[in-house]
């Protein structure tokens, strides 16, 4: 069963496709709530071809890697600080424990009246939400460094930014890179709640707008476009995490 | 127990610290009101909130709505997550189908949700048990093709049917990996509870906070919030202690 063409996905896809077109399309249906496959197709065309699907994309992925860039930098940050510092990660955990579990998207009537409508307030809150697992995940990088190897730095007498910089990094930085993994798609999400609930920017704007002007096809056309994009940044993690590793297996 | 207690004591001083530094922040006047209201606002704020009842009414609104979907989503999860782990025809033809699916945002369901089910509880639920299905899901997967060979090799050496392989072996085998999978739903559940909420501004927290945001009632504000925080933590923590108390046998 392992060998040859696995086949089977593709007819249940297949399968799927066909029972949406035949539920909606066979009986040409005007419908103001759901549009066939070959519609949505025919309205993603046009909205690649007149630029308006690139312009929200581009609007949607810039808040979601400056957020992401943002917030992972502070969260690694703050995570390596308090894996290091054994009395800062005492002083942290209580609020951090109190601040993650509540949804960032919670925060945008507050940010929208702080920094108002439009990119600032959707990275802040992009921030507010990577900020958590990144700190909580460095931490628990750092303490599973090998400490023979802390060790050498306090035998070398490294300052601490060294011993940051050449011991630590280094080894945690595949863990990293999984983490980045991980709270890309948490950014990609709340960029996307974010312009639903109220920014009017980007895709998920765009979304919610054919949604309220009864244009299904247009609105189906953006989930596939929002769904494409979160496989890309799935997939180009999963690249870096390759690259990121196959020296170390070369080395091994 | 020493320890427990001592975290605990560690945990109260820091989040009083911080409370101690919002207020003093907001004696100073260092942000304008509008931004943040003392701390003593907000919990007049919430007090008044519950004894008249309104505030409770939210936040049973969006806990039970929450709840819901988290146990329908684990009990979807696990009873599809048991049928693809153990029948090699469904892993193979739907395992690639739900990878698809899966980077797509939770949230992004939503306009389609509402324009096949208007702005309803309904609505809400079948975006939270859609959104938050897959770590169950995945978790149970993943849970069920971990099994130690060797068990798997006991289950065929004693006959044992397909359902008794999944009850007996494959389903304990794979609790570790299940609760975890069950902790990040509760979390995804909470989230997209407030999202729906904010978008069909029904009775619960998202809409207690959207509304206090519009109306500039910055302590209502923050009262939704701290209720949020307390909500999730909560949940957060039952779920951790149900977790050792389950696993405990296996230390």
């Amino acid at each position: 069963m392992s060998k040859g063409f696995n086949y089977r996905p593709f007819v249940v896809l297949a399968v799927l496709l066909a029972g949406w077109h035949w539920a909606l399309g066979l009986h040409h249906v005007e419908s103001d709530t759901l549009a066939p496959p070959g519609k949505v197709v025919a309205e993603l065309g046009r909205l690649i071809l007149d630029g308006t699907v690139l312009v929200a994309a581009r609007q949607t992925l810039l808040a979601t890697l400056l957020g992401l860039a943002a917030g992972s930098f502070l969260g690694t940050l703050i995570g390596l600080i308090s894996g290091l510092a054994q009395p800062v990660a005492l002083a942290i955990r209580g609020p951090v424990e109190v601040l993650r579990p509540l949804p960032a998207i919670a925060l945008v009537p507050l940010m929208t009246i702080t920094f108002g409508l439009g990119l600032a307030m959707e990275v802040y809150v992009i921030i507010f939400a990577v900020i958590w697992p990144c700190i909580i995940l460095t931490q628990s990088a750092v303490r599973a460094v090998d400490p023979r190897l802390l060790e050498v730095a306090d035998v070398l007498e490294l300052s601490w930014l060294a011993r940051v910089w050449k011991i630590v990094l280094p080894s945690v930085r595949p863990r990293l890179i999984v983490m980045l993994r991980f709270v890309g798609a948490i950014a990609l999400l709340i960029a996307v709640t974010v312009e639903l609930v109220s920014n009017p920017w980007g895709l998920g704007h765009q979304m919610m707008i054919a949604e309220e002007g009864f244009h299904p096809d247009r609105m189906l056309a953006y989930l596939v476009v929002i769904t494409l994009m979160g496989w890309c940044l799935n997939w180009a993690f999963v690249a870096l995490e390759r690259h990121a590793f196959t020296p170390r297996l070369n080395a091994n | 127990m020493r320890d427990l207690i001592k975290g605990f004591a560690i945990n109260t001083l820091s989040i009083g610290a911080l409370i101690v530094i919002w207020y003093g922040i907001t004696a100073a006047r260092l942000v304008p009101r509008v931004f943040l209201p003392s701390p003593a606002a907000v919990w007049h704020s919430l007090s008044t909130g519950f004894v008249s009842g309104t505030l409770l009414e939210q936040t049973g609104h969006t806990v039970i709505a929450m709840l819901a979907g988290w146990f329908l989503c684990s009990l979807l999860g696990v009873v599809l997550g048991s049928i693809i782990g153990v029948w090699p025809l469904a892993r193979l033809s739907l395992g690639p189908v739900l990878e698809i699916f899966r980077p797509m945002p939770p949230a992004a369901v939503i306009p389609v949700a509402i324009a096949i089910f208007g702005l309803s509880r309904e609505m809400s639920l079948i975006v939270v048990v859609f959104g938050a299905i897959w770590p169950a899901l995945l978790a149970t997967v993943h849970g069920f093709s971990a099994i130690e060979p060797r068990l798997k090799e006991v289950g065929a050496a004693l006959e044992v049917s397909p359902q008794a392989f999944v009850w007996k072996i494959a389903l304990p085998n794979a609790t570790p990996d299940i609760i975890a999978g069950m902790r990040l739903s509760m979390v995804i559940s909470l989230v997209l509870v407030v999202i729906t909420n904010m978008i069909t501004g029904q009775v619960g927290l998202g809409s207690l906070v959207v509304l206090a945001s519009r109306t500039f009632d910055m302590a209502g504000l923050y009262a939704g919030l701290c209720l949020l925080a307390v909500i999730g933590m909560v949940s957060n923590s039952v779920l951790q202690f149900a977790e050792r108390w389950l696993l405990s046998y296996r230390q």
